[in-house]
């Protein structure tokens, strides 16, 4: 590669060398100089010169104040802010005094109060008094932009980052500035609610206290909150977040930018999710089946007691159902109990894993840089990794093609072609990695159903090296968090198994069928690993104390009883994991936004299965997903309820056409003798011959069907 | 210079319906653009430059040069897009609607000749929505180029009406507008010669200079650059309203007297009454007094009293006005119409007009007329497109040139005018063709 070209310039008398096209407000911050923006965010795409907060004197060009935000760094430039142009200062104090014209001021009472960018530069280049005698603008407030955002319209300050985030990133169109001038408003088109996976970004997005989520209102002060650096345990994305919590609890989740997974934007399932942790049902003391009278809450000790007796009496016939969601050292933890302890080791993964594709690993936002990106596997990315979404949607305005059908010379005529596989027929990335050894990719990527499926999988393999035949009949069936208690296929080996021992967070998804029921936490109670699905081992931070012990701290506890050594924290017990599978990097060294692995080696030539899903002879096939605002966690946070989705089927353009069905009308979907109605949606990203449902409404319909109006 | 009209847009409406292309065509329309056609597109871009024509619709940016801006095909693939600018908005100007009604072939002949020097297929005409006039004619005479291939060549041309805002005369908020985009204004840099409509090389003309360019090929560049005075060659289509005795448009040669305009052409200020002032280019203009009309109607003349010809627009104001009650019309006219986008234009433009009316009001303070100075002066140079800007310009210079009155009405706690000052004449629609020399009744 060949050097950055670059070009001096020199900013309040600092000469300051910077790459070719940086822009001037990174060139000013790069000599370590502040000029002030509000509307300026390169996320959102070119530079709108809206706000007027970076007006600087710059040379050469016109005498009067230059938008600092809207220039890039040019040789020879010379920039004057505030700092040392009386001119600039000028116009940077006009700006703000314009703005606070209209603004209430209402900072005591407003959430964004002591975290507030308007605050912030009206103290650094405001002027300290108002001139503004007049009646201030005045709107009904707070308007309900959805059930997770209100919107104070007097207090926006038109930056207009939320709609351009809407317009411009997400892609949903639905946050619009409606009337002009001062009457200018931020809106959602006919006052809908404002219903788009992404949609709690604009919170975070907007520099003053406009739109504010209804969760976090009120509910805190700056001064007396702790971020606390972690993982988002949603989804296989693993975004990078900070949980801010007060006394305790978790108040609200933020991005935590990683450039190379998720360009600081969250999904509002990872955003908003944070509630279940104070779900009504959760499981606070474990529970005991007590023949006569149902249920009782029983001691920890009286628990472990009862765990050690069903584990010896299952006589090793245990299996283990695990959810993908434990941690690494969880599921390390687990297998080394009953597998060293007990020689059971048989587990029922979620889904398949596999690390064929690791030779074609890249970070999420290589998909932004590729010409080609190829997204098969028809299941929608957007339900199951939805920032992979954005980075998709990202490539496609940078000019990328995004194909939805395998276009063999398209992929293989383009420079950089990035596959990205989402739906069944992928066997955890085999089959994927083979398409991809065959096309000469740049990169693929597998998206899995579960958060840490691949991390479960790997610790525990990791945990020994034995292995034995299924138990028929089973002895005793572990279920390992409430995704695998959700799961209707372990429901189903549960019915099969003599006794049935589950850990879950909340007694509506464990209680009735389980023996015993020890108390579970979530991602954001834990310290610990999880490995997303680009390959890259990220720390969990416990942002919380637990209502009960951490699952590591209980299962070492039982470990002892079984004489296999097992430590309670998460370092030591990832050592162990590290050794065998991470070159042995030590727990303290993952950092808080941790590094890529680099490729591995193309592995050994694996066999070509089945990667296009089950044929159908005519017809169409139907694809069913787990829709985003779905799961154990989410069906817990009523707010979330609006995002349900839709009773929709999605069809692609060209079948839609020779079915003669228009976007929005209601048709059935027929197959063996069960049928389903729902209103059809017409999608460019979806290939002829498949139809989408969401688990929600697609009933008992098999995977060949029949559309009629 | 002569009080009289010197007619070259207008040419040959005096004698024939030049609506009709077969009209147009008998004093021998479209021959322009047949000879512009002979003419390679660097020698049609040559031949304006040398005409030293600089635009018409506000600006005054020399069309030859902006024309030299874009990028041969061979430099960008894009389509390159001619856009017309016909959203006339500008209260006091009225020119473009009666050029479009009047000479509509000439002005698509403009078009085309414009295509052809920038090497462009099509042409997207921005028509101010309001113009349901203008844009049936210009929709007739369409049609009937379409059945004329030999003129039309391989060129469309699309008519895309407006839906009201003034901010889409800008001409990025055009661009954004005719992308379907909410109609406000983009940054520059990128220019739209280079990145314009779709991001494509796109030159965005006025109606009027689009117009002119049939006869400046006709006669050659050199030709009409003989015509007006330096800086201001060639004529102008002068839009004179407010207290006049024949308010219309005017044909002029650029450096006519302002005098002339208001009293030979205008027919001076009606029952004899003392003229006050004049807003010399449209309502964006400093305004002059009075006794500042003897001065050339042209670029360099105008500016040595720090105002323009912008577009074209001279409204006479006769000695009756209140000069607060002006202020409050432009400010809430530039209020209204800001579109909101950048900071100074949406709160400022907002804030004037409150000052200024509780100064209508009586219950203002003198202080307040330096808050209102002050506003202007702070939002002046620091919008993002003109809007602002020119509303702060034009009201402060209403304040600076009539301060006595300003404060009479803080002095008196109250206007001195009253009900009295005839501002509802002022800026108000005025009937089109009426001095124009017509063959047809308009």
């Amino acid at each position: 590669m060949s050097a950055t070209e670059t070009v001096t310039l020199t900013i309040d008398g600092v000469a300051v060398e910077v790459p070719k096209g940086t822009g001037l407000v990174e060139a000013a911050l790069a000599a370590g100089i502040e000029i002030p923006v509000f509307c300026y965010e390169p996320r959102l795409g070119p530079a709108v010169g809206a706000c007027r907060m970076c007006l600087c004197q710059i040379e050469p060009g016109p005498p009067k104040p230059q938008a600092a935000c809207t220039l890039t760094a040019q040789d020879g430039m010379v920039v004057r802010t505030a700092l040392t142009s009386a001119v600039a200062a000028d116009a940077q104090n006009a700006t703000l005094e314009f703005i606070l014209v209209n603004h209430p001021l209402d900072c005591p009472v407003c959430d964004k109060g002591g975290e507030c960018p308007l605050q912030d530069l009206t103290f650094r280049y405001g002027p300290g008094n108002t001139r503004m005698t007049f009646p201030k603008r005045t709107f009904e407030k707070p308007i309900p932009v959805s059930p997770l955002i209100a919107l104070d319209r007097e207090r926006c300050i038109l930056c207009y980052r939320c709609t351009r985030f809407s317009e411009g990133v997400a892609e949903d169109g639905q946050l619009v500035a409606v009337d002009r001038g001062a009457g200018t408003m931020i809106a959602t088109f006919g006052d809908e609610p404002y219903r788009a996976p992404f949609s709690g970004n604009v919170i975070e997005l907007c520099p003053v206290g406009a739109l504010t989520s209804t969760t976090y209102r009120f509910e805190a002060r700056p001064w007396e909150i702790l971020d606390v650096p972690t993982v988002c345990g949603m989804c296989p994305v693993g975004c990078n977040v900070n949980a801010t919590t007060r006394e305790g609890n978790v108040k609200r989740i933020l991005s935590r930018n990683h450039p190379e997974v998720d360009d600081g934007w969250l999904c509002d399932k990872g955003r908003f999710s944070y509630a279940h942790l104070h779900a009504e049902d959760r499981v606070c003391d474990p529970i005991l089946r007590v023949r006569r009278r149902g249920f009782e809450e029983v001691s920890w000790e009286r628990a472990l007691d009862e765990a050690e007796r069903l584990l010896r009496e299952a006589n090793g016939r245990i299996v283990t159902a695990l959810s993908g969601s434990e941690t690494i050292e969880e599921a390390y933890a687990l297998g080394k109990l009953l597998r060293r302890g007990l020689g059971a080791h048989t587990a029922f993964f979620p889904e398949e894993s596999s690390d064929a594709l690791d030779a074609f690993r890249v970070p999420l936002s290589a998909i932004r840089d590729a010409d080609v990106v190829a997204v098969l596997g028809d299941a929608p990315v957007v339900e199951r990794a939805p920032i992979v979404e954005l980075w998709i949607k990202e490539a496609r305005r940078r000019g990328a093609r995004v194909l939805y059908e395998l276009d063999e010379e398209a992929v293989r005529g383009a420079e950089t072609a990035i596959l990205v596989w989402c739906g069944p027929g992928g066997h955890g990335g085999a089959t994927v990695a083979v398409l991809a050894q065959r096309l000469g990719l740049s990169g693929a990527f597998y998206i899995p159903e579960t958060a840490n499926g691949r991390g479960v999988c790997d610790a525990w393999s990791c945990s020994d090296d034995a292995e034995s035949a299924s138990p028929d009949p089973i002895g005793l069936l572990i279920v390992s968090g409430d995704e695998a208690a959700a799961n209707p296929d372990v429901r189903a080996l549960a019915e099969k198994a003599e006794r049935v021992l589950v850990i879950s967070m909340f007694q509506g998804l464990a209680a009735g069928w389980a023996d015993l029921v020890l108390p579970g936490t979530s991602y954001l109670e834990r310290d610990g690993t999880y490995i997303n699905l680009e390959g890259r081992v990220q720390r969990l931070r416990r942002t919380v104390i637990p209502p009960v012990p951490d699952e590591l701290a209980w299962i070492s506890k039982l470990a002892e009883r079984f004489d296999v050594e097992l430590s309670p924290y998460p370092a030591l017990v990832f050592e162990e994991v590290s050794a065998i599978a991470f070159g042995g990097i030590p727990f303290g060294e993952i950092g808080e936004r941790s590094p890529l692995p680099a490729a591995t080696g193309a592995s050994a030539q694996i066999e070509l299965g089945e990667a296009d899903g089950p044929a159908v002879d005519g017809g169409l096939r139907l694809v069913r997903y787990r829709p985003l605002f779905s799961g154990p966690a989410v069906e817990r946070v009523h707010e979330l309820d609006f995002q349900r989705p839709q009773p929709e089927a999605e069809l692609s353009e060209e079948d839609a056409r020779s079915l003669g069905v228009r976007n929005g009308e209601e048709i059935t979907i027929r197959s063996n003798g069960t049928s389903v109605r729902l209103r059809a949606r017409l999608s460019r990203e979806l290939r002829p011959g498949v139809v989408r449902v969401s688990d929600d409404f697609a009933g008992e319909l098999k995977p060949a069907v029949e559309i009629s109006k | 210079m002569a009080s009289e009209q010197r007619l070259i847009v207008m040419a040959g409406t005096d004698e024939r319906d030049l609506t009709r292309l077969a009209e147009y065509e008998a004093i021998d329309g479209y021959s322009a653009l047949q000879k512009a056609r002979g003419m390679t597109p660097q020698a049609v871009i040559d031949d304006v430059i040398a005409s030293e024509l600089r635009g018409r619709g506000g600006a005054f940016f020399p069309t030859g040069r902006k024309w030299s801006f874009v990028p041969k095909p061979e430099q960008n693939p894009n389509p390159h897009y001619v856009v017309v600018n016909a959203d006339e908005s500008e209260p006091g100007s009225f020119k473009d609607n009666e050029i479009m009604s009047r000479v509509p072939h000439r002005f698509l002949e403009g078009c085309l000749i414009a295509a052809h020097a920038i090497e462009s297929k099509n042409v997207f005409v921005y028509i101010r929505g309001e113009y349901t006039g203008p844009y049936e004619i210009l929709l007739a005479a369409l049609k009937e180029l379409e059945g004329r291939p030999d003129l039309r060549g391989d060129v469309t041309i699309v008519l895309h009406r407006g839906a009201g805002a003034y901010i889409c005369g800008e001409e990025t908020a055009l661009l954004e507008s005719l992308e379907g985009k909410r109609g406000q204004p983009r940054t520059k840099p990128p220019f739209p010669a280079g990145q314009g409509l779709y991001a494509s090389p796109t030159v965005v003309n006025n109606v009027e200079t689009l117009a002119t360019l049939p006869p400046i090929i006709e006669m050659g560049g050199a030709e009409y650059a003989k015509l007006g005075v330096p800086d201001s060659r060639g004529t102008r289509v002068v839009s004179i309203s407010g207290h006049v005795e024949r308010p219309g448009n005017y044909e002029i040669e650029n450096g006519t007297s302002l005098r002339e305009l208001i009293y030979d052409l205008g027919g001076g200020i009606p029952g004899g009454r003392d003229l006050k002032a004049v807003i010399p280019g449209g309502s964006s203009t400093v305004i002059l007094k009075g006794d500042e009309i003897d001065v050339g109607y042209d670029f360099n003349s105008l500016l040595k009293l720090n105002t323009a010809m912008g577009s074209a627009g001279v409204v006479a104001l006769d000695d009756r006005c209140c000069m607060v009650q002006l202020g409050i019309r432009i400010s809430e006219f530039y209020e209204h119409e800001s579109c909101g986008k950048c900071t100074p234009c949406r709160e400022g433009t907002r804030w004037m007009t409150q000052i200024l009316r509780r100064l209508e009001s009586g219950e203002a303070l003198q202080s307040e007329l330096d808050l209102l100075l002050d506003v202007c002066d702070r939002i002046n140079g620091k919008c993002l497109c003109p809007l602002g800007e020119t509303a702060a310009v034009a009201v402060a210079s209403y304040v600076e040139k009539f301060r006595g009155e300003f404060s009479a009405h803080v002095e008196q706690g109250g206007c001195p005018f009253g009900d009295a000052s005839p501002l509802h004449d002022v800026l108000a629609p005025v009937a089109m063709g009426g001095h124009l020399p017509s063959a047809v009744p308009v």
